[in-house]
């Protein structure tokens, strides 16, 4: 009798502490974006992103007020069949790694094993990357071979493209001992955006020796055809660049410049075309 | 109607016999994918990133509310303030000993341990990895997760060296796993719709305009700077009714992912369903969500596929016998 009366106590005080968390996780998850919101008060550790949760928040507040009572039922059960054998260690996992990952989207907690998931990008109004009008003042550096530009494009693109005009991007080129220059791109940097990381800004890297050393230690790995897993069939990288074959360029050790560019070509969608037709340089670092 | 084509409700949290086949598919799947993962990327170039590159605020969509992310706190970045940053040397040894520990969880050679040294190991060189390079990796989360529920697993839900193997054995001390496996899974999907809603709206199927985003593609492909596509996938895709129809299924396919909690018989459409849209992530944005996809294979309902097998064994075999004729 006392056993079942004690079972019945743990029961509900289990029961209780589990509708109690909820409630607690769902006004935290009230609470965050209405502190961003509030201007007077600037809390260092918020963004103001936070704001645009307002709404979904209220949303899971009216949920747990109008499903009060499903939600205390349901925190019964659960919590009947965590007395049933409260010394069985995986019933208890199940029930906190179900609370862990309704804790870390409620209050967006990216934890490394739990994250809100993937953002809601959108697509529209994404600028043509080929204009139809040249951009202003193009030129082309004089003591630069075209030849090397040229090298940082990619000719069998051309088949898949159905207009006209002028495309623009950055480009990254490594400068040898021997004299030559051959194209690179940012997965040897390991960064989506370098400006963010290495902080170039007119025509300076800030981080310079960071920003080389980095490129000349991957691309050790690039140019041998691998880590320990052969570039082929590795596991896709998230920085997700387009693979460049380094395994014919000069070794690292006679790496001795990175430069990056900004180039444009002329591409001619009717004859399969396309030239090189400015380039100037961002930055350039020295190893 | 319905019933015949959904099936009976049964909500999978309700404890129920599961094969131990289906955790030690879990165990080697888990293991195997995180080994392939830290096989194939190098993390100790991470060393010669600059301080402040992981110490700024993160990006808004990423991390939302916090302007440092959780995962500064949960991989300890933070010890960082009071010793000094590793060498390249170091951070090797980590990769290597993460390596190490998952190939030895693989082969069953103290798996829980294993899965532990690997999940902190790991999570702390992810973690270098995507606050450094200001990314958010959902390969790489769920890669945690599974060894994080790999090290969590009842005690006879491992295979070990040196222990005999009975993957036939059917209890209910193996379903806790498979169900929070799944329940992430659902969670993740279910999230990701939900972001759309929160963070765009509900018309987030007409603004999100794939079709844009794969012609952008082949032509940045141009130059050998950007991005990685497909481009026979991505001039698929660049057809807007094309785009639209696969915009809407993932949306759509999304906010209704936590049906397949409590409808077993959809469970594997929608697992294959998200399992072909993250082959189709790779072919348009070159992201391999290939530990994603290895979780939606792990999720196939294996106990069900296992009982079937048997009784048309059995079957076959009683019928085999009642053939034979008598001496």
């Amino acid at each position: 009798m006392e056993t079942s009366t004690s079972g019945r106590r743990r029961q509900e005080r289990i029961s209780n502490g589990l509708f109690g968390y909820l409630g607690f996780v769902v006004a935290v998850a009230l609470l965050l974006p209405v502190l961003s919101r509030l201007k007077p008060i600037r809390i260092d550790w918020l963004s103001d992103t936070g704001r645009i949760f307002l709404p979904w928040a209220i949303g899971l507040a009216l949920v747990f007020v109008f499903f009060r009572r499903y939600i205390r039922r349901c925190c019964t059960g659960v919590a009947g069949w965590l007395s049933e054998a409260p010394s069985d260690r995986n019933r208890w996992v199940v029930v906190g790694v179900c609370l862990l990952i309704f804790t870390s989207y409620s209050w967006q907690l990216h934890i490394g094993i739990a994250h809100r998931g993937v953002p809601g990008w959108i697509y529209a109004g994404l600028p043509d990357i080929i204009k139809p009008d040249a951009p202003e003042s193009l030129s082309m550096p004089p003591d630069v071979e075209p030849a090397v530009f040229a090298s940082a494009l990619q000719p069998a693109v051309l088949p898949f493209i159905h207009r006209s005009g002028y495309a623009t991007s950055e480009v990254m080129f490594l400068h040898f001992k021997d004299g030559s220059i051959r194209p690179g791109n940012n997965e040897l940097a390991m960064v989506s955006w370098p400006k963010a990381t290495f902080g170039v800004e007119n025509g300076q890297v800030a981080h310079e020796k960071e920003f080389f050393e980095i490129i000349r230690h991957n691309f050790v790995n690039r140019r041998a055809g691998g880590f320990m897993i052969p570039n082929r069939v590795a596991y896709p990288s998230h920085l997700n660049y387009q693979r460049i074959d380094y395994t014919s360029y000069p070794p690292a050790s006679e790496l001795v410049s990175v430069s990056l560019w900004s180039m444009t070509v002329r591409v001619d969608h009717k004859s399969k075309q396309m030239n090189v037709v400015g380039a100037a340089k961002i930055a350039q670092v020295n190893g | 109607m319905i019933a015949k084509f959904f099936g009976p409700v049964d909500f999978y949290g309700r404890p129920r016999p599961v094969v131990a086949l289906h955790c030690y598919i879990i165990q080697a799947g888990a293991f195997g994918l995180a080994a392939y993962l830290f096989m194939s990327w190098d993390f100790s170039g991470l060393a010669y990133m600059p301080p402040e590159a992981f110490g700024r605020e993160a990006r808004p969509l990423l991390f939302s509310y916090w302007k440092t992310p959780w995962l500064y706190w949960t991989s300890f970045q933070f010890i960082y303030e009071l010793i000094p940053r590793p060498s390249v040397a170091v951070l090797h040894a980590f990769q290597m000993t993460t390596i190490g520990a998952l190939l030895c969880g693989l082969l069953g050679i103290f798996p829980r341990l294993a899965a532990w040294v690997a999940l902190l190991l790991g999570a702390h060189l992810i973690g270098w990895f995507l606050l450094g390079s200001d990314t958010m990796d959902a390969s790489a989360t769920v890669m945690l997760f599974m060894l994080f529920v790999v090290a969590l697993f009842p005690n006879e839900a491992y295979y070990r060296i040196g222990k005999p193997a009975n993957p036939l054995t059917l209890s209910t001390t193996f379903h806790g796993p498979v169900f929070v496996l799944l329940f992430f899974m659902d969670a993740y999907y279910f999230y990701s719709g939900l972001n759309k809603v929160i963070d765009i709206g509900a018309l987030w199927v007409i603004d999100s305009r794939l079709d844009l985003f794969s012609i952008a593609a082949i032509e940045k492909s141009l130059f050998v700077s950007t991005w990685s596509t497909s481009l026979w996938f991505s001039s698929f895709l660049s057809f807007k009714a094309l785009g639209d129809i696969a915009a809407f299924l993932v949306f759509a396919l999304e906010l209704a992912a936590p049906i397949a909690l409590f409808f077993p018989r959809l469970s594997p459409a929608f697992l294959m369903f998200f399992a072909s849209m993250h082959l189709s992530i790779y072919l348009s944005h070159s992201y391999g969500y290939w530990t994603n996809t290895g979780a939606d294979f792990m999720l196939l309902p294996y106990t069900a596929i296992v009982l079937s097998i048997g009784r048309a064994w059995r079957r076959r075999r009683s019928e085999t016998v009642a053939q034979q004729p008598a001496e």
